[in-house]
């Protein structure tokens, strides 16, 4: 008796789970770095690209897709480390904001150098919710490792960190944050990562300047 | 017949006792299930955060010794302060003079020449077919090459790539002997360093066919500050080092926590 109702108990269960994972099956982590790759060239290579008067807007682009396929809450939290449990939801929330924008301006507005580099996906490797991508970019003779680690987050696999040759976006936030977080408080961080956002957009203004 | 009897109603009591207790528990537990239930949305956030912490990171917080903190602090801050200053306007002011071509030319010369180290540490560790790949380069670009100015191999087909990356020096050659990094050192115009690395440079200056050239110290400076320039010159736009001191709140920490692990990396390989 306790058996016939266990098996189609468990039946269901493993049906349940099994649309789960029907969703995250749609896509494979190296399929999700793909679709994102191939989302960021499509804009990158919008003629629009180059037009100063859109810079704006392309950016803001740039922005919503990267937030598509790479979860800066846990790129956030992971970067500042355990004292991110102790912060309250305001400041966490703030920090990402921050963060956010600091990459933004590091990163993704650089993105226009890119000049047709080739990607060369090379494998995955899954462990439960976890998974790494590892993908070469080919830039004219130099070959630079690049490996994304992705988490399922909401059914979906996420980015949470970008390792190049190495070195790892987020180990090196860590690094730099733990020691403020060390001396000081969480305003404190807050204070210096937008401290560097303007510093970085006034060096970008003067550029601006000295090119117009 | 008697003592069946009365093991059954021990029995009976056994359970009416259990459950009784699984019911009172079951009470204390629906109260504590009202308590998470008010404020779940945040409990809940925050168990998936406290999660997430698997230490992935926990070894970046101390990825090594830095015992000399302030001195290396301090030739970091000059490296940065020449590298902004000086070193990058005047690779600015000699890219607009020099066509990027001969820039390119004297780079692989200088690669070129360095042949010995790489080969020397591709033999021990064991990299043969990089040995082998680096040596016949290297006839072929200093005969036919010109003395290494021109890369006669680049792009061909016998030109295959080893298994592993070649070796880049000594400092790689004692990592993979298990040798550690000691302490973090900063050096005044070479950069980042540690006690190992600083062993292998040394190794490999006495592989390097310019410290057998009879030239003077100063000599010696001067083409080995050339040869920075005329390489800053070629990584003008977008360089790892300014994308990673730029977006760094801490410059110094990003410096040696990007150098320690790109150190890590080379060993592996």
């Amino acid at each position: 008796m306790f058996s016939k109702r266990l098996i189609p108990s468990l039946f269901l269960l493993c049906l349940l789970a099994g649309s789960a994972s029907a969703a995250l099956a749609n896509q494979t982590p190296m399929e999700r770095i793909k679709a994102a790759a191939s989302e960021l060239i499509e804009i990158l290579s919008d003629p629009d690209m180059q037009d100063p008067a859109k810079h704006d807007a392309t950016i803001s682009r740039l922005r919503a897709t990267a937030e598509k396929y790479i979860d800066f809450r846990q790129v956030t939290m992971l970067s500042v480390g355990r004292p991110w449990l102790k912060m309250s939801q305001q400041v966490q929330s703030d920090l990402t904001e921050a963060f956010i924008q600091l990459l933004e301006r590091t990163y993704l507005q650089r993105i226009p150098v890119y000049e047709g580099q080739d990607v060369e996906y090379t494998k995955q490797l899954i462990s439960g919710k976890k998974a790494k991508v590892f993908t070469v970019i080919v830039d004219k003779d130099k070959k630079i490792l690049v490996e994304f680690r992705l988490k399922i987050i909401q059914e979906q696999w996420m980015i949470y960190d970008v390792v190049a040759e190495g070195v790892s976006l987020v180990g090196n936030y860590r690094s730099q944050f733990a020691q403020v977080l060390n001396d000081g408080s969480p305003e404190e961080l807050l204070k210096m990562i937008r401290e560097r956002v303007e510093g970085l957009d006034k060096t970008e203004d003067d550029k601006d300047q000295v090119n117009s | 017949m008697k003592i069946v009897e009365k093991i059954d109603r021990q029995f009976l009591v056994c359970i009416m006792v259990a459950a009784l207790l699984f019911g009172m528990a079951g009470m204390a537990f629906a109260d504590d299930f009202d308590q998470v239930a008010q404020f779940s949305g945040r409990a809940a956030e925050q168990a998936a955060d406290a999660d997430a912490f698997d230490d992935e990171y926990a070894e970046s917080e101390n990825l090594i010794a830095d015992p000399l903190k302030y001195w290396n602090m301090t030739w970091f801050y000059l490296n940065d302060g020449l590298y902004h200053g000086v070193f990058k306007p005047v690779a600015t002011g000699y890219a607009w003079l020099v066509p990027a071509q001969p820039r390119t030319w004297i780079s692989n010369f200088f690669t070129n020449m360095l042949f010995p180290v790489r080969f020397i540490n591709n033999i021990l560790t064991g990299k043969f077919d990089a040995a082998y790949m680096e040596t016949s380069k290297f006839i072929v670009n200093t005969s036919i090459g010109f003395l290494g100015f021109g890369d006669v191999t680049a792009g061909r087909a016998r030109n295959w790539e080893p298994e592993r990356p070649t070796a880049d020096g000594f400092g790689q050659t004692l990592g993979k002997a298990g040798v550690g990094h000691g302490f973090y050192l900063v050096w005044p115009f070479i950069g980042p360093s540690s006690v190992r690395e600083s062993v292998g440079w040394v190794a490999d200056a006495y592989c390097d066919p310019l410290t057998y050239g009879n030239l003077t110290f100063i000599e010696f400076a001067a083409i080995r500050v050339y040869k920075n320039v005329n390489t800053i010159s070629l990584q003008l736009v977008g360089n790892e080092y300014e994308v990673l001191t730029e977006g760094a709140i801490d410059k110094y920490a990003a410096v040696r926590d990007a150098y320690i692990r790109y150190r890590a990396k080379k060993v592996a390989e």
